[in-house]
Parts: structure tokens; sequence; C-alpha cells
């Protein structure tokens, strides 16, 4: 399907980003020596990193080939939305397997806790960069790259913002602590599909809108 | 004669410029000129027909297909060549060979392969490192190595030599010469046009001021050449009028040449000529 | 065929390329029977646009020099043709008109002008 070409596409653009891969995948597993979370987190934001370059190397010239495929815009931003996720999820299994060998190495237990950090920063990563690429779509993607820092550190803010916001409310933490952990996980994977669907969404929306050419 | 693109009252808004109301068609198995000068609106009323661009108002159709009707296929149909290279550049040609067989359920392989070994196009560079005209031989062969209803030519010709141009006019004109397939061309260029055009329009800020058969084009206009002083009341009838002095040039409508008499000298002119003028008036 | 265009020349192109296949018809060049290149083979051939073309053989056709035949392309029509016959006699009053008018504006009168077109006919022969 053309879903599957698209991402084909972004992959054989980007083909230099894949040395980054295990390069933040290392770096991810050294983090975690001090504490699981840095790692996780920093596991997130690198992939949001490989992902936002899908829109960052694009070029405006390229638009009279890449556009002008016969395919249509939801497969176009599905095959958008899919090369980000994945690249996450290789990320993140990268790390999984990376910090597996290592553990095997320094005795360290690879406990359900440290599963759940994994999975919950591939979901929190990948709802992260649906959030980037929407509001590339929407700012537009040329204009977007020069404003591109900034998209990068909005989500992150956010997401800082937030937690601080709801770590610090009593009513929450209570609600989260009486929770079992696979009522956490439904509700994080519930809270997962409607944000990505949502901007999935979105995005399409907004690409059937604009114009793609602004000269 | 069918027509293959219908072009019906499309507007545009864009920041200053303003596309005003364009329409035109171009029958199945000819050649539509389209020219003005750089900034008029040429590239505009390609990227609406490209669907690059939404119009404001107005509609485009391709062999009868609207964009809405079926991306795909409307998609499909156009084959199109940009004045610059628009392929990735750090692609090399097998990069774009993939791409083209993911996409275009036409693609034959062999000939694009035929005409890279022909126009000695380099496998091993990457896009970024070709040569302008190396460029311009590898976007019409991805789109002549596939099925299309209408090639899209928008200053495809800038930066070729004259032997290549004119390979590519006998290549142009190969490909509707089945009757069945048209061609879209722009250019500021007028003489590339003179010869294989069989329509012109012309646009200039915005709105068409030539929109015809090129044979009647050129039978509708003459130049006229003389002295100022034999003009006499009939100054409202030159268009673009040119004085020097030894006299004066001007391009009137055929029709009024009785009204001269042979203090004039009349020449015809060429569609260079007359865009010219009507561009001066 | 043979078809040379001039882009100095007055006559338009499909004008030249109607005059010039007329030309090599009446001279017998192309035979009666013969089936011209289609209409867009020829234009891509000499390099000039369908259209052009197009005007040269419709014109040609509607003058009874040719006819054209579904999917077969346009045939040459035999010079026994009626039509084409007037062709002839267009062009043979087109010829003594011209030589009437420049014959008066040197003042040759018409007894002179038999005398010199005898001696023409004479000297053909």
């Amino acid at each position: 399907m053309n879903t599957l070409n698209y991402i084909k596409i972004d992959f054989l653009k980007n083909k230099r980003q894949i040395i980054l891969i295990p390069m933040f995948a290392i770096f991810a597993v050294l983090l975690s020596k001090n504490s699981n979370i840095s790692g996780a987190s920093y596991a997130m934001f690198a992939g949001t990193i490989v992902g936002i370059n899908a829109f960052t190397s694009e070029k405006i010239k390229e638009i009279g080939f890449i556009s002008m495929l016969p395919g249509k815009n939801i497969n176009k931003v599905a095959g958008r939305f899919l090369y980000g996720m994945i690249n996450m999820v290789i990320l993140e299994v990268l790390f999984l397997a990376l910090y597996c060998i290592i553990s095997d190495f320094s005795n360290t237990v690879l406990d359900k806790e440290k599963i759940f950090l994994i999975v919950l920063s591939t979901m929190a990563g990948i709802v992260l960069i649906s959030i980037e690429y929407t509001i590339f779509y929407i700012l537009g993607k040329f204009k977007s790259q020069s404003l591109f820092t900034f998209i990068m550190m909005l989500p992150g803010m956010l997401l800082f913002f937030l937690s601080v916001f709801f770590l610090e409310d009593e009513k929450f933490l209570n609600f989260l602590f009486t929770r079992s952990i696979e009522e956490i996980y439904l509700l994080v994977t519930v809270a997962f599909i409607i944000i990505v669907s949502l901007c999935f969404t979105i995005s399409v929306i907004v690409v059937n809108k604009k114009d793609e050419r602004n000269d | 004669m069918e027509d293959m693109l219908v072009v019906k009252n499309v507007s545009k808004k864009l920041g200053d410029f303003y596309l005003n109301d364009v329409s035109l068609s171009l029958p199945k198995g000819y050649i539509m000129g389209y020219i003005g000068k750089n900034g008029a609106g040429k590239t505009t009323t390609i990227n609406i027909i490209n669907h690059l661009i939404n119009p404001d108002c107005g509609s485009v159709t391709i062999n009868g297909i609207s964009y809405k009707d079926n991306p795909v296929l409307y998609k499909e149909q156009i084959g199109y060549v940009g004045d610059e290279s628009y392929f990735p550049p750090e692609f090399k040609i097998k990069d774009v060979k993939k791409v083209l067989k993911m996409f275009y359920k036409s693609f034959d392989e062999k000939k694009f392969d035929e005409i890279v070994e022909r126009e000695g196009l380099s496998k091993d560079k990457k896009i970024k490192d070709f040569s302008r005209g190396m460029n311009v031989k590898l976007m019409f062969a991805t789109v002549l190595s596939r099925e299309t209803k209408i090639l899209i030519l928008d200053e495809a010709t800038n930066g070729l030599d004259p032997i290549a141009k004119d390979s590519l006019m006998t290549t142009l004109q190969e490909y509707i010469e089945d009757g069945e397939k048209s061609i879209f061309f722009s250019t500021h260029v007028v003489s590339d046009l003179e010869q294989i055009a069989d329509f012109v329009v012309m646009i200039e800020n915005g709105k068409l001021v030539i929109n015809e058969q090129k044979e009647e084009l050129l039978e509708n206009y003459l130049i006229v050449k003389g002295n100022e002083s034999e003009l006499k009341g009939l100054e409202g009838n030159l268009l673009g009028k040119k004085s020097n002095d030894y006299g004066f040039e001007a391009m009137i409508k055929a029709d009024c040449a009785d009204e001269f008499g042979n203090k004039f000298i009349f020449e015809k002119p060429n569609i260079e000529q007359i865009a010219i003028h009507l561009l001066r008036a | 065929m043979k078809i040379l265009i001039s882009n100095q020349s007055e006559l338009p192109i499909y004008s030249q390329i109607k005059e010039q296949i007329k030309e090599q018809i009446l001279n017998g060049n192309i035979e009666e029977g013969t089936i011209l290149p289609s209409i867009r083979k020829l234009a891509k051939e000499i390099g000039v646009s369908v259209i052009t073309t197009t005007r040269a053989y419709n014109e040609l056709e509607k003058e009874g020099f040719i006819a054209s035949m579904q999917g077969k392309g346009s045939v040459v029509l035999s010079k026994d043709n009626k039509i084409l016959k007037e062709q002839y006699l267009i062009r043979i009053e087109e010829g003594l008109e011209n030589a009437i008018q420049t014959a008066k504006k040197i003042g040759m009168d018409y007894v002179e002008l038999e005398e010199l077109a005898n001696k023409i006919w004479k000297g053909m022969e």
C-alpha cells in the first residue's frame, strides 16, 4: 500500500540517520547506570530527534518530485507518522536489548519497573513526536524549519509542566497510587491512542487544506 | 477535438499577486505554449494545475478527471518537469528508480535505463553533483519512461544547450504523435515555441492577454513601420509603438491595415514580436 | 516528397507546405494514389506544429488535390479530377492577368502581347 511506500521514502532520504540510533541507544544505556528514569527519558527525547529529521531534511525543491507522486494525503501523513514511530520503537528496543546484555554482565535485574519505564518512554516519545509533527504540518513544513528548535522544546516543556502540575496534585497522586499496574497501563494506552489519533487527524485535515507551494 | 486539460475560471490570491479568472483548454494531441514575463503568473498557474496549490475558485480537469475525483490517477497522468532539479540532492539514480518503481505502476525500468545510458547520466554521482543539463535530462527520463497523458513543463528548457534543446523538441513532437497526449509548456523564451506550439497563451499580471491557436494569432497582427508624420489620426490603432530618429514601429490588428495605405511598410510578426508589442502596449 | 520551409518568407508556413505539395502534385513528382505522410508525422519531421500541417492538408483537400480516407491517411487524387482542372485554370488566368497588367504598365498593346505569347509558345514546343 502507498503508506508503506511513503515510509520507505523517508528511510531512503534519511539514510544517514541510521547511525544515530545505536549511538543514542548506547548513551541511554550509559545514563541508565545513574538512574533508570534519566536513561528512559533520554531514549524518549533521542527518538524525537531522529523522527523530526524527516521534516527538517525536506527541501523546497523536492516538492516537484515527492509531492507529485501519485498518493493520497492520508497515506502520506500516515507514512510520516509511522516513520517517526518506527524509529522510536527501534531506538527503544535497541536500548532494551543493549540494557539486557549489559545487565547480564553487571548482575542488575530487568524487572517489571524497568520494562514499564521503557514502554512508557516509548509511548511518551511517540506522543511527543506526534505533537511535533502536527505542529510542523500546521505551521508549514518549510517555515517550521527555522522554528524547529522551538518546536522541539515545546512538547518537552509541555510535558514537564504537565507532569509537575499533576505530580503536585494530591488527588491525582492518590488516584495513581491506588491503581494497579494493569490499570495504569490501560490509562496510559488510552491517553496515547487518543492523543496520537487526534494529532494524526488534525494533520490530515491540515495537509488537505494547505497549499504545498507558496512561492 | 477532445480536451485533455481544462482550466476554468481559476483565481488565486497570493500576497500582492492575484491570478485573475484564468481559463484555457488544451485538446488531446496538441502543444500549448504558455508565455509571460517572470512573475506574471505562469508558475502559479502550473502549481494549480499540478494541484500543489488550491485555487480560490475555479476548476481544473485533466482527461476529464479532477483531483477531487481521483487524486492518485490525477497525479499519475501528469509528467512534470520544472526548471531546477526536484530530486532529493543526496539521491543517486538508483534511489530515484526505486521511488519510481514504488509509486508508478506504468514505470518502464528498461526504458528508463536506456535513456540514462543514452544521455550518459552518471550512475555513481549524487543528484547534487549533477550539472544543470544532466538534471533536465534526468527529469525527462523519469517522465518519459512511464505512461502519462500530459507533460507539464515549467521553464524546462532553461540551461539546455542548443543541440540538447533541438533534440528535446523532437522528443516532444514524438510524444504527441499518437494524438492522444498533450504538452503544456511554459517558457519565457518565446522562440522555443515558434515552431512547435499549436496554441499560444500569454499571461500578464495575472490575466490572460493571448489565448488562441498559433496560426490565427499570427494572422491577426501586422508590424507597421513608417514616418510619424504620416500617421494622422491612425495612432489609436497602434500597439506597442516605438519611435526613433528615423521613424516609428508598432503593431496593428491585421484587419485595419487597409486604413494605413501604402506610405507604410508592413511585416508579418512572429510570436515573440506579438508578445513584445502587447506587453509594451 | 520534398518540403523546405523558410522562416523569412512572406507566406505563412502552412501556405508554404500547401504550395510545395501542390507544386509536386502538379508536375508529377508526387504521383496520383500516393498516400501522404500523416499530419502528425509530417509535423514532427519538418519540426512545425500539428495545427500547421493540419491546415495545409485541409486546404489541399478543399482544393481537390487530396482526399482523406478513414484509417488510411491522405491520398493524392487524380490529375484528371475536375476540381484539379479548375486549379490549373486558375493558375493560367493568374499568369495571364500578371502578364497583361505588366504589359499595360509599360504601355505594350494587345497585338504586341499576342506576338510575344506566340513566340514563347513556339519556343517551348
